[in-house]
């Protein structure tokens, strides 16, 4: 009998400050015991316990790929006990990972089809997977045209820079980005994630979309998708709920009877209208 | 007019003409000499009251919650916890009207000193007034040797499952968040050994001295049988000797431990007097 | 199934048998309340054992559990270990049907197709089941099944002074030598009809589901839950709530302990946001879970009417009253004093 709630021992390779105000860090973070890399295996989506021995536990988003092997990214915002302590973590420590956990982006669902990706904010997480994930050369054709509307209050608060810089010029996908006022440099969008959204997809009925962000964001977005042609079976989005096992024991992330944890954090937008609003 | 029957007039008067919009009470429950709270917003559910043997619940304790104008139905412990409330700006006096009688049910307590309200706007019954306390069983205890003084809360607290129902009934710990729950730092681990259930319950004593009044709400809620009056009552007792005061029946005076006189004693104090 | 009738002197010689291999663990009585600890090997419990305080949940999901242990060491990994698996072998002797009944619905949590909990499991492998039929009911019991066998690796009914044994699992049948009794005819057996059974009508009917279902934002919650104080009591003793949280502690362990959906920082996130936010949505819970997510999920009410809700909650909020109520829109349970 395996024990459930032994971690992974993860060494801290590598930290980016991601926003000026300095609350938001990424951890690229490699498997001190190779065998480790082999079993965890991930899809784009799921989520994990990550810990501090002393400190405790709390759920990420994974940000990194499958096909990044042998490193697991996360993006952490400071909010409390654990993100605290985490944010003091240096290059070199190591921690805990518990995983991975909770279902995934709908892959299947998603082959063949065009994908609108949405994002506001650091929620951005698992959605950098999902595109890193179709952009994977051995990936790409399985998927039809990929749009991305990603929004933040402002530049400094876009995660994962480099990148999205490199994706701006990549054939393979159209990128918007978009901050919510003007400022200085900027060459992109200005305006709210469901306006751009709104300008800037074009209505289709074979498309899925793949919504992350504030809860704010979403409720605007989602009439939009739907005026765009997309039936809330083709929505879908991560949830998040106060979580401590990780695998539908603990009782405490339920959304009526769907645990967050173990039957989500993905759910449609079809499947979130049959539960009760206590989210 | 039997006090019941004082209650229910004067229940729906403050109802019928607007005064208040809820009259906090007891009605009967549903295990043999058990009460239970209710709250009367109709006229017609104020014939639901009852004041017999199981109404002893602390009330004083809902009205924190309450944004409503409300009149609560007292008896001595209960008014003196809104004494308290109010002294420490958790109530006003304006927010409530106090119907106030003497203890229907003090079968549980039957060494209470103060079974008849001590504040009312309205009073149902006329009572004995105060007796004092002989702390009999404080001073039985005190005359242990130190060591079976930690044995008997030792095992006392050995019982203890932390459910807080004894904090969740006390109108004292009426704290948006609990030192038990606070994480930033963590005062006190979660776990029944017996090292975090110490902490808790001495905790919880040190932060309700001066300011318990003795009703025993938090004894009866615990579901374990924690003995947990001798404790408050030795708190009581040395609130009483030390500061001279015994909180709960003035809104003149202040709380023992929210002042600060030069005299104080000091004898609370590790190397104190 | 077949039914042995056994003297009060049979059983105790079985019951010594037992404790020769297994800790028999037994309802004891300390001032008055009952709870399960070490057999002494020669009492029964008598007339005025009706069940123990404590629900039987906390010998296979201790209120506290240490899962790992670490030891952080300068300048290398840390040494992280799996807590060590139980290994007792124990018997529960005693337990009532309902109680019994309610590992089954544990089990259902803890040893799910994906998910198994090894400390749990452990502890359900190495126990054996022998359940006491009732004789009659609390005044706070509302169980509907007092014969039921489930959870139960034996049963045993208690008639005068004479005890009809009934082994129903496989475990179970192993562990009774049932040649060596009798086998008990069916005027035995009839005698079993004479044991009280609840005058309560099912209160966890289907139609309680379907209607939970419809009054998800009714106000009714607002007003059942208004003298409800949110403590652990309701929870913490029954035997079906399994809810814990996680946490480190400074001696360098990994903690699992009871939690419960009434305590208000239960679901509160770090930002602040709490989607359970006051009392009204935490009786919600408590109550949808039991009666409506528990069944959508496992097909069963997570309530086996033990009563000890009822009987310790500090306000007298009767959780019969509160699915009367639901049930007949207002309508109130009456006292039966
Ligand atoms: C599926 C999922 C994915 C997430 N992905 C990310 C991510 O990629 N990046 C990010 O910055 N944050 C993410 N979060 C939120 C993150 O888990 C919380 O910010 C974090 O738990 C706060 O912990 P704390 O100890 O700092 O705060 P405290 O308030 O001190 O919390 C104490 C404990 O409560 C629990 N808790 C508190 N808030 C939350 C919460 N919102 N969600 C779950 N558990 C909580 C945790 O167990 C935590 O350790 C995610 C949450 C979930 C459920
Ligand atoms: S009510 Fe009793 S069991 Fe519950 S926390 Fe208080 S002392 Fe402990
Ligand atoms: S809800 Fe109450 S009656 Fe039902 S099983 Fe739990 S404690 Fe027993
Ligand atoms: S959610 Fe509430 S009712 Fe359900 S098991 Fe947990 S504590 Fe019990
Ligand atoms: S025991 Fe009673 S007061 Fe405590 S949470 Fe349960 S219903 Fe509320
Ligand atoms: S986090 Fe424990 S049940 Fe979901």
């Amino acid at each position: 009998m395996q024990n459930l709630y032994l971690p992974y021992q993860m060494r801290i390779e590598k930290i980016v400050e991601e926003s000026p105000e300095k609350d938001l860090k990424t951890f690229e973070l490699s498997f001190l015991d190779s065998q480790d890399a082999v079993d965890c295996k991930y899809l784009p989506g799921q989520f994990a316990e990550v810990s501090i021995l002393g400190i405790g536990e709390a759920p990420f988003g994974i940000a990194s790929a499958p096909c990044e092997t042998g490193l697991v990214r996360f993006s952490v915002k400071k909010a409390g006990l654990f993100t605290e302590n985490l944010h003091q973590a240096e290059v070199g420590d190591i921690i805990g990972l518990r995983g991975p956990l909770g279902n995934s982006w709908p892959l299947e669902k998603l082959k063949g089809k065009d994908i609108v990706i949405i994002g506001g904010g650091f929620a951005f997480t698992t959605l950098r997977s999902m595109i890193r994930f179709i952009i994977e050369p051995k990936n790409r054709k399985d998927f039809g045209q990929v749009d991305i509307v990603y929004g933040n209050r402002n530049p400094g608060q876009m995660l994962y820079k480099e990148e999205l810089e490199e994706w701006l010029t990549r054939k393979d996908l159209n990128l918007h980005l978009t901050i919510d006022k003007p400022a200085e440099g900027w060459q992109n969008y200005v305006g709210f994630v469901p306006q751009i959204t709104e300008q800037v997809i074009k209505p289709s009925h074979n498309a899925v979309s793949l919504v992350c962000g504030p809860p704010i964001m979403i409720k605007y977005t989602l009439p939009v998708l739907e005026k765009l042609g997309l039936n809330p079976e083709r929505i879908y989005t991560s949830l998040e709920m106060k979580m401590k096992c990780g695998i539908g024991m603990c009782g405490r992330c339920n959304i009526g009877s769907k645990y967050v944890c173990k039957d989500g954090p993905v759910f449609s937008v079809a499947e979130l209208e049959k539960l009760p609003s206590e989210y | 007019m039997i006090v019941l029957e004082k209650i229910k007039e004067k229940a729906k008067e403050l109802l019928a003409e607007n005064k208040v919009e809820v009259v906090l009470g007891f009605t009967r429950g549903t295990l043999p000499g058990k009460c239970t709270p209710y709250f009367a917003r109709k006229v017609d559910e104020v014939e639901n009251f009852v004041w017999e043997e199981g109404c002893n619940h602390n009330l004083a304790n809902y009205l924190t919650k309450l944004s409503q104008k409300a009149a609560i139905i007292v008896k001595g412990c209960d008014s003196r916890s809104i004494i308290n409330l109010i002294k420490e700006n958790q109530i006003t006096r304006e927010q409530v009207y106090i119907i106030g009688g003497t203890c229907p049910s003090t079968g549980e307590c039957p060494d209470c000193q103060h079974q008849e309200a001590v504040i009312a706007d309205y009073k149902i019954s006329e009572g004995e007034g105060a007796i004092e306390d002989s702390f009999q069983d404080v001073l039985e205890f005190e005359k242990l040797s130190p060591e079976a003084r930690k044995e008997y809360f030792y095992k006392e607290a050995s019982k203890c499952i932390r459910c807080y129902a004894c904090r969740n009934a006390c109108p004292a710990c009426y704290c948006k968040e609990c030192f038990v729950e606070e994480n930033l730092p963590s005062w006190v681990g979660k776990t029944t050994g017996i090292g975090d259930n110490i902490i808790f319950h001495l905790t919880r004593a040190m932060h309700v001295a001066g300011r318990c009044i003795d009703c025993g709400a938090c004894v009866r809620a615990c579901p374990m049988g924690v003995n947990l009056s001798l404790l408050n009552r030795k708190m009581l007792k040395d609130v009483q000797e030390m500061f001279k005061n015994v909180s709960g029946l003035s809104l003149d005076t202040e709380l023992a431990l929210n002042e600060y006189k030069q005299d104080d004693s000091q004898k609370f104090l590790i190397g104190g007097e | 199934m077949a039914k042995y009738l056994l003297t009060k002197k049979d059983l105790l010689i079985w019951l010594k048998k037992l404790q020769q291999e297994y800790e028999v663990l037994a309802p004891v009585k300390e001032k008055k309340v009952y709870n399960f600890g070490h057999w002494d090997g020669k009492s029964l419990p008598d007339k005025s054992y009706q069940n123990t305080l404590k629900p039987p949940k906390d010998l296979f999901f201790p209120q506290h559990e240490i899962l790992l242990k670490y030891k952080k060491v300068k300048g290398q990994r840390p040494i992280i270990k799996a807590a060590d698996l139980p290994e007792e072998k124990r018997v529960i002797f005693g337990i009532r049907p309902c109680d019994a009944k309610s590992l089954s619905l544990l089990d259902k949590v803890f040893l799910g197709e994906e998910y198994q909990d090894p400390f749990y499991q452990a502890r359900r492998l190495n126990t054996l089941i022998i359940s006491l039929v009732c004789r009659e009911p609390k005044e706070s019991c509302f169980c509907t099944q007092p014969f039921s066998v489930e959870g139960s690796d034996i049963v045993l009914f208690e008639l005068n002074d004479k005890y009809l044994v009934e082994p129903i699992s496989e475990k179970g049948k192993n562990c009774f030598p049932s040649a060596s009794y009798c086998e008990a005819d069916f005027h035995i057996i009839d005698k079993i009809k004479e044991i009280k059974i609840n005058t309560y009508e099912e209160i966890a009917s289907a139609d309680l589901t379907e209607k939970l279902d419809l009054i998800f934002d009714s106000p009714i919650w607002k007003e059942l839950q208004e003298k409800c104080i949110n403590c652990g009591v309701c929870s913490f003793l029954c035997p079906t709530c399994h809810c814990f949280d996680i946490t480190d502690n400074q001696q360098g362990s990994k903690v699992r302990n009871w939690d419960s959906c009434m305590f208000s920082g239960f679901t509160k996130q770090a930002s602040g946001h709490n989607p359970r936010p006051s009392g009204t949505e935490r009786l919600r819970q408590r109550v949808m879970h039991k009666f409506k997510y528990f069944p959508d999920k496992y097909g069963v009410v997570a309530c086996v009417g033990c009563g000890r809700c009822v009987e310790k909650c500090p306000v007298n909020l009767d959780i019969r009253q509160v699915l009367l109520q639901i049930k007949n829109g207002g309508e109130k349970l009456e006292c039966r004093m």
